[in-house]
């Protein structure tokens, strides 16, 4: 890791054919929780298999376990039972090679912009390795557009900007994987889909694995290189759809013929799965 | 606050005449300025005050005239500030203060971390902490004079003693009070405990500490001066108190008001301090609407 980050200080993005990603591999992942003595089933078992630079959406409803299944991968929670791998390790704790980004930015209120995307460079390689990283931070914030906004403080920036610094942050040690938790889910729908265009052209650029949970379909249409459906109680995968649209995308693509298809088979594999619950509560 | 009303004005073009939106008034105490509401008041007060020992409802034995008090608080700060033994007094009153709210904010915050922090503090020392917190500590005056004797001491164990306790509750508070958000975002970077602790959660705590400072200064001048009613030797406590006993209650309402005054300009210097530390934000006189 270290030593990727020093060979990478050659200025502008790397050139797009790279293929940087690790394989995800999620294999019967289970996960309950246990709220004043009683269990709740949350997910699973789950098994998925993402290749190397793959992006794919998680698509459900809320409360589907999409969530859950991200904070597995990401190492944040433990699988009750199951394994999950990143690239070839098992996930044990947060895996070394993965960047996360959350529905709020939380940048820290008390840094500068510069600061906080350096943070992940100072918690692992202290202050001085930080100062080392500012010429790849420069670079990072030139790429999502925030040159010159370097120096300001976190509430100085707009929802959307605060975001692209968060994707900053998340970028600045290079991970292999991207974890993406409905980054964009707070922000007001036109600046939302601006920001869509900006991550699938970064991750095309970077050519980095990912795995975006969302509740919106066209969302995981219009990114997605696969889109994984979700259903509730407990979270199950309910199929999955290879979206076969050329990348880089454009959002005129979605008032295209085959989107909108793709879109009618998400919605209706996302009924499917509504339908399963929900006859599932009745005889529970 | 802004926002609410639109600016529209008068000769806008274009625009068929409509009668002038009317616009509501705001009421009288939110049009005057705070200053000018202020010295109302306290004329208000003042004027009370003097029609009601002017009329003879109360001798000035038990309430001196404004007037009186108002002589009485010149020539107190004429002594003052010519350095006679009213200054003497005030700065060894204003030494115990300070000594006792250093004291204070560094055995607060320090008890806030453990107790915040480490499983034996929460579970051994918050109990213990919160009996001596009910307990009644300027009952404990007779028993510092009698461990620590007649000088400064005493009384600077007693401001501390009174002092620490809203630093230590409010630097717990403000550890235990870090966004669940902030916290994983540590996690996901694979943040030690300790780069959590001091990366995260104390700059986190800081407002709430500086919340708890602000009362420990107020505090820490009560404590000092009932040490001082109570222990005696010097100090502005033992003038009010001699004050207090020769019957010169213009004299006594002088001391408080350059006491009130002195605690309220500590305050000031604590809440100055606060906006160059915790400057991306700042809180207001309580922890709980920050």
């Amino acid at each position: 890791m270290l030593k990727q980050t020093t060979d990478h200080t050659a200025p502008g993005p790397p050139a797009p054919s790279e293929n940087r990603g690790a394989a995800v591999t999620v294999e019967d992942a289970v996960r309950t929780f246990t709220r004043a003595g009683e269990t709740v089933h949350a997910l699973g078992p789950v098994s998925l298999d993402v290749r190397p630079g793959e992006f794919v959406a998680l698509l459900g409803p809320s409360g589907c376990g999409k969530s859950t299944l991200l904070n597995l991968v990401g190492g944040l929670l433990p699988p009750t039972s199951g394994s999950i791998r990143v690239g070839e390790e098992e996930v044990d704790g947060v895996p070394e090679r993965v960047g996360m980004m959350f529905q709020q930015a939380v940048l820290l209120a008390w840094r500068t912009v510069q600061q906080n995307v350096l943070l992940p460079v100072e918690v692992s390689e202290g202050r001085r390795g930080a100062r080392k990283a500012a010429d790849r931070a420069a670079e990072l914030l030139e790429l999502v557009g925030l040159t010159g906004f370097a120096d300001k403080m976190p509430n100085e920036l707009s929802g959307g900007m605060q975001q692209r610094a968060a994707i900053c942050r998340m970028l600045i040690q290079e991970p292999d994987v991207l974890l993406l938790d409905e980054p964009f889910g707070a922000l007001d729908e036109f600046t939302r889909e601006h920001m869509n265009v900006e991550l699938a052209r970064i991750c095309s650029i970077t050519g980095r694995t990912a795995l975006f949970v969302t509740h919106s379909i066209s969302e995981a249409v219009f990114l997605a290189d696969r889109v994984v459906v979700m259903s509730a109680r407990p979270g199950r995968i309910a199929g999955t759809l290879d979206i076969d649209l050329p990348k880089p995308r454009d959002p005129e693509i979605m008032t295209s013929a085959t989107f909108q298809d793709h879109v009618r088979d998400a919605r209706d594999l996302l009924r499917t799965g509504y339908e399963a619950a929900a006859t599932a509560d009745k005889e529970a | 606050m802004a926002a609410t009303t639109t600016p529209t004005p008068a000769g806008t073009t274009g625009e068929p005449p409509r009668p002038p939106r009317k616009e509501t008034p705001k009421p009288l105490l939110e049009r005057v300025p705070v200053p000018i509401l202020m010295t109302a008041a306290l004329a208000l007060v003042i004027g009370v005050w003097q029609t009601v020992v002017s009329l003879g409802w109360v001798t000035e034995y038990v309430m001196p005239s404004p007037a009186a008090t108002g002589i009485a608080l010149w020539d107190v700060t004429l002594d003052l500030v010519t350095g006679g033994p009213v200054w003497d007094n005030f700065v060894i009153s204003a030494l115990q203060v300070l000594y006792g709210l250093i004291i204070a904010a560094v055995a607060g915050v320090v008890l806030g971390v453990l107790i915040a922090e480490t499983t034996l503090g929460r579970r051994v020392l918050q109990p213990m902490m919160v009996a001596l917190y009910a307990a009644p500590k300027v009952a404990l005056a007779p028993l510092f004079v009698a461990w620590f004797g007649f000088d400064m001491t005493p009384k600077v164990v007693m401001a501390a003693v009174i002092a620490f306790f809203p630093v230590m509750v409010d630097t717990a508070a403000g550890l235990a009070s870090v966004d669940e958000n902030e916290d994983k975002l540590f996690k996901s970077m694979r943040a030690s405990r300790w780069q959590r602790f001091y990366k995260l959660k104390l700059m986190n705590a800081l407002p709430f500490v500086f919340a708890g400072l602000k009362s420990a200064a107020v505090l820490a001048v009560i404590g000092a001066i009932v040490a001082e009613f109570l222990g005696g030797g010097e100090g502005l406590g033992v003038m009010v108190q001699m004050a207090s006993v020769g019957f010169a209650l213009d004299r006594l309402f002088a001391f408080v008001v350059l006491l009130s005054a002195f605690a309220y300009l500590l305050y000031l210097a604590v809440d100055i301090v606060e906006r160059r530390v915790v400057f991306w934000r700042s809180t207001g006189f309580l922890p709980s609407d920050s």
